[in-house]
């Protein structure tokens, strides 16, 4: 539906030189996918998403939206095939000047009779839940209601492809949910592909089905959610994956040297994680009957994505060596990926 | 009644004298504020709204239009009325054949005015949010269709609030007009205020402006107040 070829972008700086925004990136975006790209400020993410409705045109590369290469149509042209591209904003950028109805009927303006245009913009707001809100102005909604009405405008021309500029990322997180909740709803009755650019893995775990990891302009990771989530392969990655998982906490608990984690002698830290699809099994009751060993879990944070668990565990086994050697090896061969964090005795337990 | 007269006549001798001049001259001032106030209006709103769009990054960047237009906006503002009056006489006289009296006036008082009201629709515009924009630019929308629908709509009170501190500044302008000629209530007040020396005439005048002031003032508040939602 959506394929970037290529695509760079270069912004001139304050010192005279230029900044690259976006390096050489290429990225396809299925029909009726959802697509996340995610980095943290500065990554060059927001840049683009504007290359993909050539709000920002690139310096170099193609940009194509349903088959239709953006990058080589007239002005005339590229502003009818906006119309079917949504927008939406973290800042709503509602007009002010109008109410809910009148921001929803403004992209309709000039291409319906106007019973035409009031059954329309009535079925918009009722299909994002404000039909009692129309004459409502912008001052007088919640942010979520902004959005909402962003949302129906944005769907106004019935797009097929619908762009998210870190749309929740000025919202509370139960609005954020409930919006997140509408586009997966309307992604999935109105068949409506969507990439969501965002700062939160909440956001990506929540609705995406496929997720971009973007860094310095370049996007570093790619690929679908459960697979990135489960085996990320850059640092960065791992940084916004720890973002949302408590299961980093056990780095600070250690350097704080909190009771919770001072080991006795033979004792170690272990940190648990998923990585395949197919982890079902009691493990942890598993190894402590079939290897004698005994399994403290300090954490747990275990979500499902996709019907499968993610996540995993921080456990304290102890035992004798080589039946935590054993009970280690036994979990690897399971698909759990065991990372020994600590072995280290504290002096004062000992 | 007639005693109401007889207290005007013994409190502001010289004006009760010329009641038909005096409101003849509330008249001209009327019509040159009137005249060169809409030809202005319309110059000045035409040229704030190009400056805003054709500004590097605006929606229809032209470089060269732009700094056209910054450059003698610039140039303008910074010549005092009282010069331009004097040194558009030439152009004044070959456009409506006079330099003297209320026709005279209008078109110094449009020079004086357009940069001024250019920089208040220039500075109303700017408080359009470029989100908003964009957003308008994502739906499609052309730049006309930005000018009208999102442009000038948005920022309404902006435009009301410039409008109303031009008008007042045009009243300021078109009495010092009246001083070389134009008539008006500056050459009512010059003429027999100062140089005959009927300082009530002055006091009248003066109260008469703020009272006209107060008037463009609060219809401008109110269109604001309207327009702001």
């Amino acid at each position: 539906m959506i394929v970037l070829q290529n695509i760079s972008k270069s912004f001139p700086s304050e010192g005279g030189g230029s900044v690259e925004a976006v390096r050489n990136v290429s990225l396809r975006v299925g029909k009726g996918e959802i697509q996340g790209v995610i980095g943290f400020s500065g990554a060059g993410k927001s840049t683009l998403v504007r290359c993909i409705n050539l709000l920002e045109r690139p310096d170099a590369g193609e940009v194509f939206v349903g088959g239709v290469e953006l990058t080589a149509l007239s002005d005339g042209d590229l502003r009818a095939a906006r119309k079917k591209i949504g927008m939406i904003f973290q800042q709503f950028n509602l007009f002010a000047s109008r109410t809910a109805w009148g921001n929803v009927a403004y992209p309709l303006q000039y291409s319906m009779t106007r019973a035409d245009r009031a059954e329309k913009v009535a079925a918009l707001l009722r299909l994002v839940g404000l039909e009692d809100k129309g004459d409502a102005y912008p001052s007088q909604l919640s942010g979520g209601q902004k959005q909402r009405v962003a949302i129906a405008r944005a769907l106004a021309n019935e797009p097929s492809v619908l762009l998210c500029d870190e749309a929740t990322s000025a919202l509370d997180p139960q609005t954020t949910l409930s919006i997140l909740r509408l586009l997966k709803e309307l992604n999935v009755k109105l068949g409506l592909t969507i990439v969501v650019i965002t700062h939160e893995m909440q956001v990506v775990k929540e609705i995406c089905d496929r997720v971009a990891v973007m860094e310095n302009g370049e996007i570093v990771e790619e690929g679908d959610v459960f697979s990135v989530f489960a085996a990320p392969k850059k640092q960065i990655t791992r940084d916004f994956i720890d973002t949302t998982s408590n299961l980093s906490k056990i780095h600070a608990l250690i350097a704080e040297r909190s009771p919770l984690v001072r080991l006795k002698p033979g004792e170690r830290i272990v940190r648990l994680r998923y990585v395949e699809k197919n982890v079902s099994e009691a493990l942890i009751s598993t190894i402590s009957r079939k290897f004698d060993v005994n399994a403290n879990i300090i954490f747990g944070d275990i979500e499902f994505l996709g019907g499968a668990p993610i996540g995993g565990l921080i456990i304290i086994v102890s035992g004798q060596e080589d039946r935590i050697e054993s009970a280690l090896s036994f979990l690897r061969s399971r698909n759990v990926s065991v990372e020994v964090i600590s072995d280290e005795p504290d002096r004062r337990a000992a | 009644m007639s005693q109401t007269a007889a207290l005007l006549e013994s409190i502001i001798p010289n004006v009760a004298s010329k009641w038909p001049v005096y409101f003849r001259s509330i008249a001209e001032t009327m019509v040159m504020v009137g005249i060169s106030g809409a030809i202005a209006f319309a110059i000045g709103l035409t040229l704030g709204v190009t400056i805003t769009i054709t500004r590097p990054g605006g929606v229809m960047p032209r470089p060269l239009v732009y700094h056209t237009i910054d450059k003698l906006v610039n140039f303008f503002r910074s010549i005092p009325f009282i010069i331009l009056l004097a040194a558009l006489i030439p152009l004044t006289r070959f456009v409506v054949g006079t330099a003297i009296g209320v026709k005279g006036a209008i078109i110094p008082l449009v020079f004086g005015t357009v940069p001024f009201f250019t920089r208040q629709i220039e500075a109303a515009l700017a408080e359009v949010d470029a989100g908003v924009i964009e957003a308008a630019q994502s739906m499609g929308s052309s730049t006309t269709g930005i000018v009208f629908r999102v442009y000038l709509k948005e920022s309404l009170s902006g435009i009301a609030r410039g409008t109303t501190i031009t008008a007042i500044n045009l009243i300021g302008l078109s009495a010092m007009a009246g001083a070389v000629g134009a008539g008006g209530l500056g050459d009512f007040a010059i003429r027999y205020g100062h140089q005959r020396n009927q300082l009530d005439v002055t006091y009248v005048t003066v109260l008469t402006l703020v009272l006209i002031v107060n008037i463009i003032q609060a219809i401008g508040n109110g269109a604001a107040r309207c327009a702001r939602k």
